[in-house]
């Protein structure tokens, strides 16, 4: 084909490809790249009363407040309880669903559904369990309410978001393991290797792509949520320490309407999600092999 | 190395015997290959010996040692799969010491061995890449590499040709025969190929839906076969069996008078000839030609008789060859030829001479 041709050919691409980035241009790359301009500018009190440019001082001053510092030291407890644990408990399951055994698509379907179960009805589930007075603490012989406890309010969070995140770590990795080729695990068998001697050298290996995708989706997941916090703890979550930064990016704009710092907080978040990634690819994903 | 004793071994798959009362012994040594036609349990009998696959009913014995329920780890066999299955995240060389890390083999000591028989198998230039890497041929012999690193007991080989291409493949068969010869452990070897059973083993055992047919030397199978399945089963192409009748001892086939007798018979009867037994004559049995294949030095010829027995006939690619469609006339040149009982398909004690 001439390069004419070709050229011509690049157009009727871009014209198949115009809803598309219409869309994202619309919907993604505008509000991403407004979200700078709003940073800028200091919100007003009222939406009548225009809000006024203020500079990069605003950034600085709220990446250096304490309220904020203490946002992002929740924020990565909280996630780094949730994605290890949550993958680790959701590959552990997902290996045991993948045995041959009698009526596994039942469990199969019971590990996964904490996938569909939404913030809300995870978070009716756990209010539930942890009630002071009809909750399982109790009973348990615990008589503390770690939704009001500085020291228990975040990790009993986090424990919810291990649970929501275990099933879909779940899916993934069975879908996985079941395109493991099964004679490679039998290999490993007929080899001598036993049943942990196969999961650390074989499986695992054989799944780390997934297994790494499975972490980066869950990383980026955690860093930005806070639904069940908002839910179970609300307006208290600065005095229990669960202040996570998603949760004052949600307040700044929904109850104080303060769209400049929730702008601000938009993109200190977004570095360090930018910054954790870029870690996890440059010495994680070096590990990962590929099959093909 | 030990033998391999199979002790009426069953395995049921959802209500159908796989493997049927299977009682099999392959010497110490031995090079066994265990042919039939595909779904015939030959597969399922070799992981049953490796552990992969439960027994239903019997013992299977490794040496002197029942393993029935014995893991696959403490079997101490060795098994080359169809596909392979190389562990895709390590290099050549630590595929082929994996076996020995499990074993608790220091580092620098099983990749010294693997080395060994990465060199013996032509794979040295190759120790760091990835199966990925590698052509099917080469994936293969790191399989076999890593079978032979360990010395087990018994090697186990489910089709392990049947991915590469025909050159590889007659040149890495007379590879296996010969490793087999000079290592000389115990080997199963599973196929569905003519060639590969007639030529590689010392015994042929062959399995039809689940139930163990003959075992015995090739040449003996080839014969003597014990039924018409192993008559049509072996060989390329297999036996030709023809309807026939014994009147008085004197042999008819479709009507025609052979010079064929068997004193004492009468009534219906199956007669088996080979191929290269057969040729076009002036009289003889009538046939229609339905396929004319010219291999190259031999020329098959494929025939029905007019009750329905089809046939190939071989013939050299110089002799005359008649016409698809041509009504033909054949002789049988054998001095002797197997007959079977038309109903059973058992060899019968007497043959037509
Ligand atoms: N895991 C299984 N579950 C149910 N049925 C099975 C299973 N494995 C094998 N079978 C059945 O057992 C029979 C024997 O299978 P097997 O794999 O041993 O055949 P094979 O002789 O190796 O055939 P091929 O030459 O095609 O590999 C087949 O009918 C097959 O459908
Ligand atoms: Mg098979």
């Amino acid at each position: 084909m001439s390069v004419a041709g070709r050229r011509k050919n690049s157009y009727v691409a871009y014209v198949f490809l115009a809803p598309a980035l219409i869309l994202l241009g619309v919907f993604v790359l505008y509000p991403f790249l407004d979200n700078f301009k709003l940073a800028l500018y200091q919100s007003s009190p009222s939406p009548l009363i225009p809000s006024t440019y203020v500079g990069p001082s605003q950034f600085w001053q709220t990446i250096t407040s304490s309220t904020f510092l203490q946002g992002l030291q929740a924020t990565l407890i909280y996630t780094a309880i949730v994605v290890p644990f949550g993958l680790l408990f959701g590959l552990l399951l997902a290996v045991l669903a993948n045995q041959k055994l009698r009526g596994m698509v039942i469990y199969r379907t019971i590990f996964s559904t904490t996938v569909i179960s939404g913030v809300a009805v995870s978070a009716v589930i756990f209010d539930t369990l942890l009630n002071p007075v009809v909750g399982i603490l109790p009973w348990l012989g615990i008589n503390i309410n770690p939704l009001t406890s500085p020291t228990w309010a975040l990790p009993v969070n986090a424990l919810i978001g291990v649970w929501s995140y275990m099933g879909l770590a779940f899916i993934f990795c069975l879908a996985g393991l079941q395109s493991v080729d099964t004679s490679v695990l039998e290999a490993a068998e007929c080899d001598g290797a036993g049943w942990w001697s196969t999961l650390f050298r074989v499986t695992i290996p054989m799944l780390s792509p997934t297994l790494f995708a499975a972490l980066t989706l869950g990383t980026i997941s955690a860093l930005f949520s806070f639904g069940t916090i908002n839910l179970l703890i609300g307006a208290n979550a600065p005095s229990v320490n669960a202040n996570v930064l998603g949760l004052q990016i949600y307040n700044n704009i929904l109850v104080n309407q303060n769209f400049g710092i929730a702008a601000c907080l938009c993109i200190a978040l977004f570095i360090v999600t930018l910054i954790i990634t870029g870690v996890m690819f440059r010495f994680l994903e070096r590990r990962v092999s590929y099959a093909r | 190395m030990a033998r391999v004793e199979f002790q009426s071994v069953t395995k049921v798959f959802e209500g159908k015997k796989a493997v049927n009362a299977l009682d099999l012994t392959v010497d110490d040594g031995e090079f066994l290959v265990l042919v039939g036609p595909s779904g015939c349990g030959k597969s399922t009998a070799l992981r049953m010996i490796a552990g992969l696959e439960t027994v239903d009913q019997g013992t299977i014995l490794i040496g002197e040692t029942p393993v029935t329920n014995l893991a696959p780890k403490d079997r101490d066999i060795a098994m080359v799969f169809q596909t392979y299955a190389l562990y895709p995240h390590l290099s050549v060389a630590k595929n082929i010491a994996f076996p020995l890390q499990q074993k608790g083999i220091g580092k620098a000591e099983r990749l010294a061995r693997a080395k060994v028989v990465a060199d013996t198998l032509g794979l040295s230039d190759y120790l760091d890449r990835k199966p990925r890497q590698l052509s099917g041929g080469q994936r293969q012999r790191v399989a076999l590499a890593r079978a032979i690193v360990r010395s087990p007991q018994v090697f186990l080989m489910d089709e392990p040709l049947s991915n590469l291409d025909a050159s590889l493949r007659i040149q890495t068969r007379s590879d296996i025969v010969a490793l087999q010869k000079n290592l000389g452990t115990t080997t199963i070897y599973v196929t569905h190929d003519q060639v590969e059973a007639m030529t590689m083993g010392h015994r042929i055992a062959v399995l039809n839906e689940g139930v163990l047919q003959q075992v015995g030397k090739p040449i003996d199978l080839y014969q003597r076969p014990i039924n018409t399945f192993v008559a049509a089963f072996l060989g390329a192409p297999g036996m030709n069996l023809f309807t026939a009748r014994a009147d008085n001892g004197a042999i008819t086939i479709d009507g025609a008078t052979t010079r064929f007798t068997t004193p004492g018979l009468d009534g219906p009867i199956t007669v088996g000839a080979r191929a290269e037994d057969l040729r076009l004559a002036s009289t003889g049995i009538p046939a229609h030609v339905t396929g004319v294949e010219i291999l190259g030095a031999d020329v098959h010829v494929l025939a029905t008789t007019p009750s329905g027995s089809s046939f190939t006939l071989r013939q050299p690619v110089e002799a005359p060859r008649p016409e698809l469609g041509e009504n033909v006339t054949i002789d049988i040149t054998a001095t002797e030829l197997p007959l079977f009982d038309p109903h059973t398909g058992i060899l019968r004690d007497e043959v037509a001479r």
